[in-house]
């Protein structure tokens, strides 16, 4: 009984993790989280390295 | 009949002295006239050190001569949606000038750090003790190479956000397992900490920083005091620079002021002020808008006297946008991506149709 259960909740998970719109938001968070990181992070080696580009995307604020 | 015409012999009056005190401005009798070398149309913001040359011209269309002057620089506003590089520079005051003006010019040389309309205000003050203020704005159009470089940024996200898309909408699904494991090493990097030095080195604790620097340069003939305050710098605030020349006698003497802010990290100047000091006296205010080392460097020269020079490193603290406004910013760029997303999704989700399927008759 509760190897099928677990089973259910599984299969439960993956139709889940398959869905179309989970897969699309699961994208959008990840771009998102890369550009935060590229873009936005104080973490000092990062933002250093990324700097001149910053500086040189229009919107992007650096400091 | 007679109050009608009373009241409007009133009102007659009263209407010929409103007229009459508008037909004698005290303020509007100044005009500011601008020159950049180079044009403002090849300015670079945060690039190109350009020569700026305010004339000052009175009601009879003839130079300013012989005056106090106080010109004020205010950076542009902030932008509506797509800021700048630098926000916290946006909406404020970059410089402050106060000079005697003999020949109705004021020249100084300066890097223009974001794009926008600057705003230039003058305020005389004539030896009679009269005073006449006016306003000019000078637009600087952004550096085309970080509007190309945006438009390319959009067009890969927009792309991504296309073949994404496009895989997932044909049942491809990426692997969860390793976008998760690439996130949580993204998160890693999302630790925030006191920022933003952009540049590696800076005032990290600004209470070591001296809060006022004083600096002197004596010779024979002259004596050159130098007042720094802050004696450190921000991005978004003003330093005053106050300059004495006095000679051997210990009393003020004319001369001539050349301020300088020396950018270290990319060794050019970001300000080079020209100043007339008949007393023995000016002053500067400016923004170190740039979060890194700089160097201020005084040049005094006295009417008696060689030239006397002071130097003085100054740290400038960078500060990190704020975060409303960075999640602004990744909510624009974000916009692509799902654009793409949703149009890939749907191309995806086509059915393909061989070019070999036999079509029934």
């Amino acid at each position: 009984m509760t190897v099928q259960h677990e089973h259910q909740h599984q299969s439960q998970t993956l139709t889940l993790t398959h869905h179309l719109f989970v897969q699309a938001a699961i994208v959008v968070v990840l771009v998102a989280l890369v550009l935060w990181a590229v873009f936005f992070t104080n973490y000092p080696p990062v933002h250093d390295t990324f700097h001149e580009l910053r500086h040189s995307l229009y919107i992007v604020p650096c400091h | 009949m007679m109050p009608k015409r009373i009241l409007g012999l009133i009102l007659g009056i009263v209407i010929l002295l409103i007229g009459s005190s508008r037909a004698v401005p005290a303020r509007s009798e100044l005009q500011l006239e601008m020159v950049t070398s180079p044009p403002v149309a090849e300015i670079v913001p945060d690039e190109t050190l350009v020569q700026t040359q305010v004339r000052l011209v009175d009601g009879t269309g003839q130079p300013v001569r012989g005056a106090w002057v106080r010109l004020k620089v205010d950076t542009p506003p902030h932008p509506r949606l797509f800021n700048t590089d630098f926000p916290w520079v946006e909406g404020t005051t970059l410089v402050e000038i106060e000079s005697w003006v003999e020949d109705g010019t004021l020249t100084w040389d300066m890097v223009y750090p974001i794009r926008g309309k600057y705003t230039f205000t003058a305020e005389v003050t004539y030896p009679d003790g009269r005073q006449a203020r006016a306003t000019r704005t000078l637009t600087v159009h952004e550096n085309p190479a970080e509007v190309r470089n945006f438009v390319v940024l959009i067009g890969l996200l927009l792309t991504l956000g296309l073949v994404a898309g496009y895989w997932i909408g044909r049942g491809h699904r990426p692997a969860l397992a390793g976008s998760t494991v690439g996130g949580l090493l993204l998160v890693f990097l999302l630790i925030t900490g006191p920022v933003a030095l952009a540049h590696g080195s800076g005032p990290t604790n600004t209470t070591q920083a001296q809060d006022v620097i004083h600096l002197q340069a004596t010779s024979p003939e002259a004596h050159l005091d130098v007042e720094v305050s802050p004696g450190w710098g921000r991005v978004g605030m003003l330093n005053t620079v106050r300059v004495r020349v006095l000679d051997a006698a210990g009393q003020p003497q004319a001369a001539t002021v050349q301020v300088v802010a020396w950018h270290l990290e990319d060794d050019h100047p970001v300000y080079t002020f020209r100043v007339n000091a008949p007393e023995g006296e000016a002053t500067v205010r400016l923004q170190f808008f740039d979060g890194a080392p700089h160097e201020l460097r005084v040049q005094a020269t006295p009417a008696q006297g060689g030239p006397l020079d002071v130097r003085a490193p100054i740290e400038v603290e960078g500060l990190a946008p704020p975060t409303w406004l960075k999640l602004r910013v990744l909510a624009l760029l974000l916009v692509p991506l799902v654009l793409g997303l949703a149009v890939g999704i749907q191309l995806g989700r086509r059915p393909v149709r061989s070019v070999l399927q036999p079509t029934t008759p």
